[in-house]
């Protein structure tokens, strides 16, 4: 059996599983009060339900396709990036657990936006709160269903007859023309993608809750069986990982002679110091092709003293030539030789002057740069690509960001709060906490070990559809065929457990908190049943169509929606549940400046698409006031701004106080929430 | 401050949630600084950025042939001591927080939630 139809039949076994737990919650649902069940099952979670929930939907796409990426992409360092992961689980669910428990119950609130609004009795703010998920949670289902399209047209690849008949089917029907004119005439992508959107919006918006916290311990069982299993079998390709480390440290600089459009590089590196001879040939202008003739060609030839030589000719004089990285990239590659991985020498570089060589480095748009092996053992590494690319990839700034950025950022996500309004008792929520620092553990840290390693096994080159691909890769490389199936599925499972949340997430934003809230409250039982399902699966056809044409790095829009987020909501719910004091305007203000610091510090990422479709150049990353994330500014804001707001009004009313603060016998129970205020 | 009809889950839980802060804070500060001095191979000091407010660092730039890998576990030795060991102690420290530290309060009184139970909030 092969690698592709072990993956098929997983796949299929996969999908039985996910509707079937589907099916049996939607029975559920027919049994329960229905918004309390499909919006937070009916706030019963145990310790493995709560557990795998929390875990499958922190451990998003990103961590399965971005995560290992960047590991793959700049080495050690990332174990520095990820490294608050070792508290996150004790953070994220202790800080806030037990507490938000309790209030959300005493509020009689599903969602976060119930919360706000009851603790502070403020409908306005409440549908603030729904707003801002509502505009986050689509930004990042668009980088989550685009991580689910590309692992999808992997994992069907090889399935038999896909390719070969499935796909030029569908090309040749014009069946998805208009879609596929969207997406760049990707078809695997396209198909990829629809048939993921299909399958996790059916499940999501008819079985609910019940139906997401099922699948997510299932695909929770997937993700950390696919990791564990695939490190014996990295270890054992690369000869354990002290060879993988030291070959890496000991690994002489490459050169990245171009990029192609998603993010593959053709490297020339070598042992020795000159078994590359790389040659620029500017033509003379009388010779020089036409506007539309490629402006560079490359020849590479092996010569009598067997070393590779190649010649970069350039259409025009060098500081006036036009070509691209692309440009480089496909005049390389129209040469079979170059191809190869082959062993090689630089030539001398203004950045990098000890080293040895003859000629220029290649021109590029987006220059990347030399990396010494021991670039991906030490810190800080190098960025990449576009305009920042030679910069630290992680320095002191942002390391110390990231711990805020995982850990208290991950405390503030709506998705992960509304589960902890979920568990049936502080017991569950104890055990649950335990288990997920064992299950980050096995599986955060070993993904450095595997990715670090995966650099002597997959090539970059060999990444046609980007580095996002690297998990799918080396499993398909190293895994026997039995395994392979499994641990392909892991990053699609680890996907569709963060897109079901967060569907539900909008759904129950509008539902719940915009519509019924806000709109009409009287609305019947089969109303509420109809709209809900109807708003899951209309939000997840939206998404789809966004994601067609998606944006080009995962990571970075997953960690803009986290912060924005963090930043928004972590201040009025820590505020909210600790401190009596904290006021409506104070909530007001957290959030507003919470929201409005991070959209305005990441507006350039906002703003990079639309500027460049009108040919208006923009630079494309997020601004780090003072080398750090703007997360941090947004919460300096927001926990700013909400205790200076709360100190300078009025005390809330006794009686909200006591409610959520005073003993139950105190607390007047009885009493609806917020009326009379 | 603390009040005589304080609910015992809302002081619990306040109690807690300060270790839990100092927890992190403790790990961010190890992790950070170990990883900064001895992973790193240059501390580039950017004006207007945090790392203008470190002293001078050049004596600290880690060379690569000074890479060892203790235990044979092929991990580089800033990545051992400062993100693996942290991480099992703090596993450790898990394990006393849920299962020593943190208390199991009365269960709150649970409303038997429903949404045909709580209109809508009304601004006052």
């Amino acid at each position: 059996m092969t690698h592709e139809l072990a993956t098929g039949l997983v796949f299929l076994g996969y999908m039985v599983g996910v509707f079937g737990l589907a099916i049996l919650s939607n029975r559920l649902l027919q049994k329960k009060s229905f918004l309390a069940e499909y919006f937070l099952g009916s706030r019963g979670l145990g310790v493995w339900a709560l557990a795998f929930t929390f875990a499958a939907t922190s451990a998003s796409g990103g961590s399965f396709t971005g995560y290992p990426s960047l590991v793959y992409t700049y080495g050690w360092i990332v174990a520095l990036w990820i490294g608050s992961y070792m508290i996150v689980p004790v953070v994220t669910m202790g800080l806030m657990g037990k507490r938000l428990n309790q209030v959300s119950r005493r509020a009689g609130a599903l969602t976060i936006p119930d919360v706000i609004r009851e603790r502070f009795a403020s409908p306005g703010l409440g549908l603030f709160a729904s707003i801002v998920i509502v505009f986050f949670t689509l930004t990042n289902l668009i980088a989550q269903f685009k991580a689910g399209g590309i692992i999808l047209d992997v994992l069907l690849e090889g399935t038999p007859g896909y390719r070969d008949q499935i796909v030029p089917w569908v090309e040749q029907t014009g069946l998805l023309s208009p879609l596929l004119a969207i997406a760049g005439a990707d078809t695997g992508y396209v198909l990829g993608l629809l048939l993921f959107a299909f399958t996790v919006i059916l499940y999501t918006s008819y079985g609910g809750f019940r139906a997401v916290v099922w699948t997510d311990v299932m695909q929770g069982i997937v993700m950390g069986i696919g990791v564990l299993i695939l490190i014996p079998f990295t270890m054992a390709a690369v000869g354990g990982l002290n060879k993988a480390t030291r070959d890496l440290a000991e690994r002489p600089p490459r050169l990245v002679v171009g990029l192609a459009a998603r993010d593959n590089a053709i490297e020339y590196y070598g042992k020795a110091g000159a078994d590359v001879i790389i040659h620029h040939t500017t033509l003379p202008p009388a010779v020089a092709p036409d506007f539309g003739a490629p402006p560079l060609t490359v020849e590479v030839v092996e010569d009598d003293q067997g070393r590779i030589q190649i010649d970069v000719n350039l259409a025009a004089p060098m500081g006036t030539i036009e070509a691209t990285a692309r440009d480089v990239v496909e005049a390389v590659n129209a040469s079979p030789e170059a191809s190869a991985w082959v062993t090689a020498a630089i030539p001398k570089l203004d950045r990098y002057p000890d080293l040895a060589g003859n000629g220029t480095a290649p021109l590029m748009d987006e220059p990347n740069h030399l990396r010494a092996g021991s670039d991906l053992v030490f810190g800080p590494g190098l960025k990449q690509k576009g305009n920042g690319a030679g910069d630290p990839f992680h320095p002191i700034g942002m390391a110390i960001s990231f711990f805020f950025m995982w850990a208290i950022s991950g405390a503030g996500q709506p998705g992960t709060m509304v589960r902890l309004m979920a568990f049936r008792d502080s017991k569950t929520l104890r055990y649950a906490m335990f288990t997920v620092t064992i299950y980050f553990g096995c599986i955060y840290l070993p993904i450095i070990f595997l990715f670090t390693a995966a650099q002597q096994i997959i090539h970059p080159a060999e990444l046609t559809a980007g580095s996002d691909q690297i998990m799918p890769q080396l499993a398909s490389r190293v895994a026997p065929w039995w395994l392979a199936g499994i641990l392909i599925a892991a990053p699609f499972a680890a996907v569709m457990s963060t897109v079901d949340s967060f569907l539900l997430l909008i759904s129950s934003a509008v539902v719940r908190d915009i519509y019924q809230r806000s709109i009409n409250p009287d609305l019947s039982e089969r109303s509420v049943k109809i709209i809900s399902y109807s708003t899951t699966a209309i939000s997840g056809i939206l998404v789809t169509l966004m994601a067609l044409n998606p944006p080009r790095f995962l990571q970075d829009f997953i960690v803009m929606t986290g912060g924005g987020f963090a930043a928004t909501f972590l201040a009025p719910v820590f505020l909210g549940i600790y401190w009596k004091r904290m006021t409506r305007i104070g909530a007001w203000l957290s959030m507003a400046s919470g929201f409005i610091t991070t959209v305005i510090l990441f507006s350039p990422v906002l703003l990079a698409a639309p500027l460049a479709a009108l040919n208006v150049s923009w630079r494309s990353e997020e601004i780090h006031l003072f080398g750090l994330h703007p997360l941090i500014w947004g919460l300096v804001a927001s926990f700013g701004l909400g205790i200076l707001g709360s100190l300078v009004t009025p005390k809330p009313p006794r009686s909200l106080i006591d409610r959520y603060f005073a003993k139950p016998d105190l607390a007047g129970l009885d009493e609806p929430p917020a009326h009379h205020v | 401050m603390a009040e005589p009809d304080d609910d015992p889950v809302y002081r619990d839980s306040k109690r807690e949630a300060l270790i839990i802060l100092l927890a992190w804070a403790t790990c961010m500060v190890w992790s950070v600084s170990y990883c900064y001095l001895n992973g790193y191979t240059r501390h580039d000091r950017v004006p207007g950025e945090v790392s203008a407010l470190l002293p001078t660092l050049d004596q600290h730039n880690r060379t690569p042939d000074s890479l060892t890998l203790p235990l044979g576990l092929g991990i580089p030795d800033w990545a051992l001591w400062g993100i693996v060991v942290p991480w099992i102690l703090c596993v450790v420290f898990s394990a006393w927080f849920c299962f020593v530290y943190m208390t199991d309060d009365p269960e709150p009184q649970d409303r038997g939630e429903d949404e045909h139970l709580v209109d809508p909030a009304v601004e006052d």
